[in-house]
């Protein structure tokens, strides 16, 4: 039973294989210029990168620059479809055929690259910051040295904080569970996602009891995802980021959306303007 | 390679010494939790057998509360409530309030508690089918009620219950999984941790699954020999067999 029931997967698997090996044949980048439009995956509900905003406008620093990458390859910056992704289902929408390339903070790793292949950079995201009460005596990464961190299982720069910086990690399942015991005082601070404990400090009895002790050691490139063996479309939207970055389109973005204005994206826009794009 | 399942996971030293120490502390987990729910089994045994008043009764309403709840239930409400309602204390360094039990501590004590509960029934069973001829034997030897009872019925009880306890210790093993809930590391915690990392889901969890059969096969193979060499000779002819 457990045999046949593995075989049957494994057939399966080799099927879907061989579908996504036929749809990677034809040439994407032709295909989209006869479709006459640019199917891009972005988030909807991540500010600044990509949100709607009250009056419904997507807006953001993707989009702007989905945008311009769309102008590029098609001829317009009209000629878009902007289809909301989440981070679970995003690669399987691009493999599927139903996008044509991921704009939505898509950080760079080995394992994603071995699914799909990446594009130029063009973000730095901050990845785990640490929260702790605001009496802390904690002023550096290496203070946490045998204290104990609550956080969420999954995250890889858990590693680091055990490995690199010897804390010991209290890991939760779930973001409830971490907070109520973060809460408790069970950990002397709480190390996670840099966006998202920003975030809770806004509300006001989280903000007036903690406060972000310390920035962040990791910062994750942020590249979009387009799928393998395509490498003229990959080319194309390559040399459509590198001239967004030189024309300034990412700085600018920067400002409009309050992200504030870093040494990555500014030294990013010249060096794409000294290379010529 | 096995059905297109991928092992080579198992040859990374970094995750052998997670599962490792995870063992180590499924194990501690295991073996305290399981020597404090004998304590507990025959202390709650005794309070009913003998008749205590007020310890009767508190002892009754423990085993109905521990034993009729989900496991699950009272580990969170251990750690994530008594520190609400006040267990914590002020660490005399830092000045900052720290809860009272540890995780260790809250997954050890919910798992006394609840299997526990199951030993005093367990126990008390085997106290209720030793003969009333050897208890009146003693009796008629001058013993005292309490001479009875640890000379000639709790002996026998134990003995007579172990295939029972033995149940209920592999119950306590297989409940020491939910200790990952609380972030205690155990082999469970590191399993998820290897998952999340390698995406082989299926893997980890039948290696997870083969650990937590061996080590439920020792403690019966264990509990087999001991019954064995406690048989009382013509009494139930070897309870285990």
């Amino acid at each position: 039973m457990i045999m046949s029931s593995l075989i049957k997967l494994s057939l399966a698997a080799a099927i879907s294989g061989i579908a996504v090996g036929a749809t990677a044949r034809a040439d994407q980048l032709d295909d989209i210029k006869a479709r006459g439009k640019l199917i891009v995956g972005i988030k909807n509900d991540y500010v600044p990168f990509g949100f709607l905003t009250k009056d419904d406008q997507l807006k953001g620093f993707e989009i702007d620059l989905a945008k311009f990458v769309a102008g590029a390859l098609v001829g317009s910056e009209g000629d878009i479809e902007l289809v909301p992704v989440v981070a679970s289902n995003r690669i399987e929408l691009l493999n599927a055929g139903r996008i044509d390339l991921i704009l939505a903070t898509l950080g760079k790793n080995a394992e994603r690259a071995k699914v799909l292949d990446f594009t130029e950079e063009y973000y730095n995201m901050a990845g785990v910051v640490l929260m702790a009460p605001k009496e802390t005596t904690i002023s550096k990464w290496e203070d946490v040295r045998g204290l104990k961190l609550c956080g969420m299982q999954g995250n890889l720069y858990n590693r680091a904080l055990t490995g690199t910086y010897g804390a010991q990690t209290v890991l939760f399942t779930g973001t409830a569970d971490m907070f109520k015991a973060f809460q408790d005082g069970r950990c002397a601070g709480l190390a996670f996602d840099g966006p998202i404990l920003q975030q809770k400090l806004s509300d006001p009895e989280w903000g007036k009891k903690y406060k972000i002790a310390l920035d962040t050691f990791n910062y994750i490139p942020i590249a979009g995802g387009v799928r393998k063996n395509e490498p003229r479309f990959l080319e194309a939207v390559n040399k459509a980021i590198l001239a967004a970055e030189a024309a300034g389109i990412l700085v600018e973005a920067e400002k409009a959306y309050n992200m504030g204005e870093t040494e990555y994206v500014a030294k990013r826009a010249a060096d794409a303007k000294a290379a010529g794009y | 390679m096995l059905f297109s399942l991928d092992f080579e996971w198992l040859a990374d030293p970094l995750y052998q010494d997670w599962l490792l120490e995870g063992l180590g502390t499924t194990l501690a987990i295991t073996g305290v939790g399981t020597i404090l729910m004998l304590i507990i089994g025959v202390v709650g045994a005794a309070i009913i057998h003998f008749n205590i008043p007020v310890a009767k009764p508190l002892t009754i309403i423990m085993i109905d509360l521990f034993r009729n709840t989900p496991p699950l239930v009272q580990l969170l409400f251990l750690y994530f409530m008594l520190s609400d309602l006040g267990m914590s204390y002020t660490d005399a360094t830092t000045g900052e309030r720290i809860p009272l039990l540890s995780g260790f501590a809250c997954v050890v004590i919910s798992l006394a508690l609840y299997n526990g509960s199951i030993a005093i029934e367990v126990i008390r069973s085997g106290i209720n089918s030793v003969p009333r001829q050897t208890v009146e034997g003693g009796i008629s030897l001058g013993y005292s009620r309490a001479q009875i009872f640890r000379w000639i019925e709790l002996p026998i009880a134990l003995r007579l219950t172990i295939p029972n306890m033995t149940s209920n210790v592999v119950s306590l093993i297989k409940t020491s999984a939910q200790a990952a809930l609380v972030a205690v590391t155990d082999v469970m915690f590191y399993a998820t941790q290897i998952t999340l990392e390698t995406f082989l889901n299926l893997e980890v969890m039948i290696v997870l699954w083969l650990i937590y059969l061996v080590i439920t096969t020792l403690v019966v193979l264990l509990a087999k020999q001991l019954a064995k060499a406690l048989t009382i000779p013509g009494f139930g002819a070897g309870a285990m067999k």
